[in-house]
Parts: structure tokens; C-alpha cells; sequence
């Protein structure tokens, strides 16, 4: 027994769903434009990553098998192994273009914004990351229809001991999603933060002060969907593979329930939804209490939903303001003022 | 010598003799004390939730039976190994297949039975075979997963040999034109995608429909089957006509209700998947109409099967005993999923991925299980074997799944029993 894949699972999960919370959070907590739609973008981020890397390795190696098939995957997977530095720079490369395609399919979802809020903007976003699940599904030449691509090398394929290897990409995700912290904190925290909460809270008075409410929006749902296809691109590197049933609405259901939790338009709340989340999402499985020596006597699996349901409802019902409420723009202006106030 | 040393000597011998009295003792204790018990860990990574929300329960507890089993046979032969289950609820997705074999490779697993569907097993093999875990999946199916030398086994042939078995069967019948409709997922792609290349190699016609199975309801999906069926039935006579439906549950159960309200798609022979053989298509867990319209409209599957044996008919008998429910037919495959998991641990020596990967072939070489025999091919995938034709039938006023023939793999000869 070691606790080492649990720790692996643990991290990389987080760091995964810190990046999309955080974005979830950028567009709702701080802008108000409740962008559901996030299973659409990390779809995007992985499908482009994946497809990418296993294109240029398949036409490099020239093979006759079928693209989407378990020895073409192995065969990529083996590439990967042999060929490090090639594959460090298809990983970056592929960050990259899922964070371009991302910024542009956000672009475009702001369009909707101009019409529509509330309810009916998120309903619109969930149906476009449905639109999208589906054509993945239906349309084998991208990644393979319902079967999905796999053998998607991850940037230290090179290492021999699979633990290691999980373990370093484990740290990678964590630093990544770290620096989208450090930035979605910077950006917050500037006067650009207090812009998008002008915008969240009354979108007429800051067009009235000459604010581009438009622009703002557009701008912030490009930042936002980029940082989500970000994390699909590194999700895709995690699970070495496109799957379309993955990319189903619970993806941005539970990024949402975990910036829920943390408290909106809070990212330090953000972090602590996605920690808590994750450690309950791991801790309470049968493998879990084995490992405590402890034997349950029901499938905890159904438990483990039921009071997930259970805590959203509590939250929204005792605490919808979530574990740390939403804080002033802490800019070099509000200190100053802080101090004129303490004289 | 002097008396002080005999003294000496004398307590010297006496502790020599005790200590090497007690070293004795304990040594005879020790052959004669039961050996400390060793628990070995089956993961079962088999989801109960989103697609297998109905199935995945039913194998989940054939695998639970089949390891109480084989711990009760060694509880007789007072061996001190027992096999623990640990199951983890792999959601019917690639994201819930790698986290439950991320949680059960931190809680020591190295064989595991699951995951259940050939998505969840592409996601996860890469995995396993990296960190050495031996995964028997019960009922992947998918032709592209067929690897030699790899942490994957399968119980169940691949599609490819359903997807000619239905071709044959159907074109028996006399039947050129077939409207599919199919499940637009691993499976059902797979199944449809076989069963198109090799009908239409025999010179018949097919039209496929494939629906989402996630949507629930499918009113358009079977509006556009009889209307497609209707075009034909005026063409070429209903004799010509056939349907193949390709379908888990609750999505098969949706599609004949709805087929009920249509009179064409009452005229023609129906024909189902390896899936659609599940008490859950007849009475009390689907209503009396399904069954009737099944038996209206002659349906038949194909499922694969060496008859009854007397492992089969034990199985059926202790899991209607334990659960009060009747065993599905994958429950079958997922049975012998986890006796061959134990065997193979039994049989290596030792709790170590490696060496229940080099034993495995040859313990599934000699088992013959509830659903067959279990040799495997150069891929670690159970060999193609004979598939039984069902019918619906009515018996002492009860809907029962009645086996009327069987199509040979080898030849690929149909023969019917009455």
C-alpha cells in the first residue's frame, strides 16, 4: 500500500478544478456573467491539446494503424517515452493553442452577454457545452466519437517510474494553477477588479461613468475561457486522452459548487472550495477507509452523492455568501483610504 | 574443580537447557499455531452510477458473490488467505475510471475487475500498464482495444464476432433491409458499425439511426424508424424488413414503448444486441406491452454462451437467493471476472501485478465459468465462442428469456432447436 496515488489524485484533481473555479469565478463572482458554459472551454482546451500532440506524432512516425486505436496509443505513448524534449515542446505548444482557441471561442460566447442575463445566459452556456459534447461524440475524425483518443503523451513521459512521472506532472499542475491564482488575484485587486465589479453590480451606472461595459465583458470572458481551456489542456495530459463522455454539465457544476462554497468573488474562498471539495470527493471512498483499516459495510459511492446534494443545499440555504465572503478590491487607493479613515 | 565452579557450571547448564527449552517451545508453538492471516485487496472498479446506474449494481454484486465464494473454499481448506473487495464507483466515464484506479492503486490493489465499458478501459489502460495492475474488464467489447501484452483482459469477445453473429441471424431469416437504431456510444457504435460492414457484404441494405443515449426520451429517433420502415414495407414487403435495436435499459425500454404506437414497426421482425437479453425488457420490471410487443414482433438476441453448465445454473440459484433479484447477463461475465481474479492470485504465489499477469492466461485455460469457457486469445481477450439465440417467451403466465438456438462461431452455421 502507498499513499502516494492518493496524494497524486488529490492534487492533480485540484489544481485542475482551482484553474476552472478560478475562472468560474473571474466571469461570475467578480463580472457577473455566469458563464456555465465552462465544460465547454475545458472540451476545447483538451480536445485541441490532445488531437494536436497526437496528430504531429502520429504523421511523424508514419504509421499504417488506425489513429484511434489502443496500439496507435501505445505507439504515441512509447514516442513520448523516447523522444522527451519533443514531447516537453508539443506539451507547451499544445497549452498554448488550447489557450488561444479558448480566448477566441470566449470572445465569441460574449456576444450572448449583450442580450442575455441571468438564467438565460447560463442556460445558453450549458446548452453550447452540451452542443459541443455531443459533436465530439458524434464525430469520430476529431477524437474519435464515443470511443476517444488516447495515448496523449504528458511532458515527463520520459520518466521510468510511473509514480514519479505522475508526481512531477502533479507539481506542474499545481504551479500552473498557482500562477492563475497569483494572476486572477493581481487582476482583482487592481482597478481593473473594482471595473468588473462595477459592471457585476450595476451595468447602467458604469456606462454612465463612460465605462466599456462591452468591452469589459468580452474582455474578461477571453481571460476566463482560457484559463479554462487551459485546464482542459492539462486534464487532457492528466487522463493521456480526449474522452467525449467526460465533458458532461457536472464538470462545471462542480466548479461551481466548489466556488460556491469558498465564497464568490473571493479567490483565497475559491482555493479553499476547491481543497475541501476534493479532499471530501477522495476521502470518502471505499479505497479511503481500506487504507484506515476500516471496513464499510454499504457502497459509500451512493452516500458520497447524496450529501454532496446534501452540502449544496446547505450552503445556498446557511451560508450563501460561502466559507469567506467576498472582500474590498484591496488596491493601493483603499489602503490609503483606510488609513485617512483610521486618523 | 572446586565447588564454586561446579556451582558455576552447573547454573550455566541450566540456563543453557532453558533457553534452549523455551528456543524449542516456541518453535513447536509456532508449527503449531495457525499461520497469520493475509488478506488480499480485489478492487472492483465497476460504476453503479450514470450509464450503469441499472446494470452496474447486478455485476457489482456477482463480483461480491464470486469473492465470498472463494473465500468460504478457503475458509474450508483452512488456508489463511482471503481475497478483500474494495469497490470504487467508476461513473461510466474516463475521469471516474482513472480516479478509481488511482484510489485503489494508494490502497494496494494490483488486480482489479472493471472497468466495465470500453471507454473506461482506454482511459485506464495506459495506467495499468504502467504501474503493473492486472484489470479484467467483464464487458468491454471494443475491436480497437485488443492488444497483445498488456495489463488488460477481457471476458467478454469483441464486438466483432455480436456484430457477424446478428449479420448471419438476420440475413437467415431472408430479411435484405434493416433499420439500426443504436446507442451513439462506445457500445452501440461498435455493435451498428459490424453489423453494417458485414450485412451490406452479404448485399443488404442498412440505415442506421443513432441516438444519444443521455437524452432520455427518443420520440424523433423512432418517428424517423417508422417512417424509414414504412418506406420500405411499401417497397419491398414486410417480409424484407427487419429492425436491429442496439440498446442498454431504460434507453431500450423508451424506444419500444414508443415503438408500441406504430403499426408498421409492429409488422416486422425485431432483433436486439447482446444488451437487450435482461429481465429488466419484461415483466415486473418493464411493463406487460414490452413483452408483448417483443413476442409480437418475434424478438431475438443474440448473447454469448456455451448453455447451461452446472456453474451457471449454481451461480443463477445463489444470487436469486442472496439478492432476490435475477442475475443479468453480464452479472454472469462479472462473476467469473472476480473467481478468475482470486484463482490467478492463488495460482501466482504472490500478491504482484507481474506475476497474476504471467498466470492469468493459463488459469483462464482451465476455468470453465458461469458463462463459459474463458481461454484466451494472444490479446488477453476471452476467445470467441458460440452465441445463443433468445426469444421472449410466455411460461406458466411468466416472461422468460428462452434460449431457441445457437449460431457457431467457426462456421458461422445457424441451427435452431424446435
Amino acid at each position: 500500500m502507498t499513499i502516494l496515488p492518493l496524494i497524486i489524485s488529490i492534487f492533480t484533481f485540484f489544481g485542475l478544478y482551482l484553474i476552472l473555479s478560478i475562472s468560474f469565478n473571474l466571469e461570475f463572482g467578480y463580472a457577473g456573467q455566469p458563464n456555465f458554459g465552462k465544460v465547454l472551454l475545458y472540451a476545447i482546451g483538451a480536445t485541441c491539446a490532445g488531437r494536436l500532440v497526437a496528430t504531429i506524432i502520429m504523421l511523424y512516425l508514419g504509421a499504417d494503424v488506425p489513429f484511434f486505436s489502443a496500439l496507435a496509443a501505445d505507439m504515441r505513448l512509447r514516442w513520448g517515452a523516447e523522444n522527451p524534449l519533443a514531447t516537453v515542446g508539443l506539451f507547451v505548444l499544445a497549452l498554448v493553442l488550447a489557450m488561444v482557441v479558448g480566448g477566441l471561442v470566449g470572445y465569441v460566447l460574449s456576444y450572448p452577454t449583450l442580450r442575455l442575463k441571468g438564467d438565460f445566459l447560463a442556460i445558453v452556456m450549458i446548452c453550447a457545452g452540451e452542443v459541443f459534447r455531443i459533436f465530439l461524440k458524434t464525430y469520430e475524425p476529431l477524437v474519435g466519437g464515443p470511443f476517444g483518443l488516447s495515448g496523449v503523451p504528458g511532458p515527463f513521459s520520459f520518466v521510468g517510474d510511473p509514480n514519479l512521472k505522475e508526481a512531477l506532472y502533479m507539481s506542474l499542475v499545481l504551479l500552473i494553477a498557482f500562477g492563475c491564482y497569483l494572476f486572477a488575484q493581481k487582476l482583482v485587486n487592481s482597478p481593473y477588479g473594482r471595473l468588473l465589479k462595477s459592471v457585476r453590480d450595476d451595468e447602467l451606472a458604469a456606462n454612465v461613468l463612460g465605462k466599456k461595459v462591452v468591452r469589459v465583458k468580452a474582455e474578461i470572458l477571453v481571460i476566463g475561457s482560457a484559463m479554462a481551456a487551459l485546464a482542459g489542456a492539462l486534464y487532457a495530459f492528466y487522463v493521456r486522452g480526449v474522452f467525449a463522455e467526460d465533458f458532461v454539465p457536472m464538470v462545471t457544476f462542480t466548479a461551481v459548487t466548489m466556488t460556491m462554497l469558498g465564497g464568490l468573488a473571493n479567490n483565497r474562498g475559491v482555493l479553499v472550495g476547491c481543497l475541501l471539495l476534493t479532499l471530501f470527493d477522495r476521502f470518502t471512498r471505499a479505497s479511503f477507509f481500506n487504507m484506515l483499516g476500516i471496513t464499510v459495510a454499504f457502497d459509500i459511492s451512493y452516500i458520497r452523492y447524496a450529501v454532496m446534494g446534501l452540502l449544496i443545499i446547505l450552503i445556498v440555504m446557511f451560508k450563501p455568501k460561502g466559507l469567506m465572503p467576498e472582500e474590498p478590491v484591496r488596491t493601493p487607493a483603499i489602503e490609503i483610504a483606510k488609513e485617512e479613515l483610521s486618523k | 574443580m572446586t565447588e564454586k565452579a561446579l556451582k558455576i557450571a552447573l547454573i550455566a547448564c541450566i540456563i543453557i537447557i532453558v533457553i534452549l527449552g523455551g528456543a524449542l517451545g516456541w518453535a513447536l508453538m509456532q508449527a503449531a499455531a495457525p499461520p497469520a492471516m493475509v488478506e488480499y485487496p480485489i478492487g472492483l472498479a465497476i460504476a453503479v452510477s450514470g450509464p450503469y446506474a441499472v446494470e452496474g449494481p447486478y455485476r457489482r454484486d456477482a463480483a461480491l458473490m464470486a469473492i465470498e465464494e472463494v473465500n468460504a473454499m478457503l475458509e474450508r481448506a483452512g488456508s489463511p488467505i482471503r481475497f478483500k473487495p474494495i469497490h470504487e464507483d467508476s461513473k461510466g466515464t474516463a475521469e471516474g475510471a482513472k480516479a478509481a484506479l488511482e484510489a485503489l492503486a494508494a490502497a494496494g490493489v494490483e488486480v482489479v475487475v472493471g472497468p466495465l465499458s470500453s471507454k473506461e478501459v482506454a482511459a485506464i489502460k495506459s495506467y495499468v500498464d504502467e504501474h503493473h495492475i492486472v484489470a479484467i474488464s467483464p464487458s468491454s467489447t471494443a475491436i480497437s482495444l485488443a492488444v497483445p501484452d498488456d495489463f488488460i483482459f477481457r471476458m467478454v469477445p469483441t464486438d466483432a464476432a455480436q456484430g457477424r453473429g446478428i449479420a448471419d441471424l438476420i440475413w437467415y431469416f431472408g430479411h435484405e433491409h434493416v433499420a439500426v437504431i443504436a446507442r451513439d456510444d462506445d457500445y452501440g457504435r461498435g455493435v451498428a458499425g459490424v453489423f453494417e460492414s458485414e450485412f451490406t457484404a452479404k448485399g443488404g441494405e442498412v440505415y442506421k439511426i443513432m441516438y444519444d443515449p443521455t437524452a432520455g426520451a427518443y420520440p424523433t429517433e423512432v418517428s424517423d424508424l417508422a417512417s424509414k420502415v414504412s418506406e420500405w414495407i411499401g417497397t419491398y414487403g414486410t417480409d424484407k424488413v427487419a429492425v436491429l435495436i442496439v440498446a442498454f435499459d431504460d434507453d431500450g425500454r423508451d424506444i419500444i414503448s414508443r415503438a408500441l404506437t406504430y403499426t408498421e414497426l409492429r409488422q416486422v421482425h425485431w432483433f436486439g444486441s447482446e444488451s437487450t437479453r435482461r429481465p429488466t425488457f419484461l415483466p415486473p420490471e418493464a411493463p406487460e406491452e414490452i413483452a408483448q410487443f417483443l413476442m409480437d414482433t418475434n424478438f431475438m438476441n443474440l448473447f454469448p454462451t456455451v448453455g447451461m453448465n452446472p456453474v451457471r445454473e449454481k451461480f443463477y440459484e445463489n444470487y436469486v437467493t442472496k439478492y432476490g433479484k435475477e442475475p443479468t447477463p453480464y452479472s454472469y461475465f462479472s462473476y467469473d471476472a472476480a473467481w478468475v481474479a482470486c484463482l490467478a492470485v492463488l495460482a501466482a504465489g504472490k500478491y504482484d501485478g507481474d506475476a497474476i499477469k504471467a498466470v492469468l492466461p493459463d488459469v483462464c485455460e482451465r476455468y470453465i465459468g458461469a458463462s463459459g469457457y474463458k481461454k484466451l486469445d494472444e490479446n488477453g481477450d476471452v476467445m470467441a465462442t458460440d452465441y445463443g439465440i433468445a426469444t421472449v417467451a410466455l411460461e406458466e403466465g411468466e416472461y422468460i428469456w428462452k434460449e431457441v438456438g445457437i449460431w457457431h462461431f467457426t462456421t458461422r452455421e445457424i441451427t435452431f432447436y424446435d
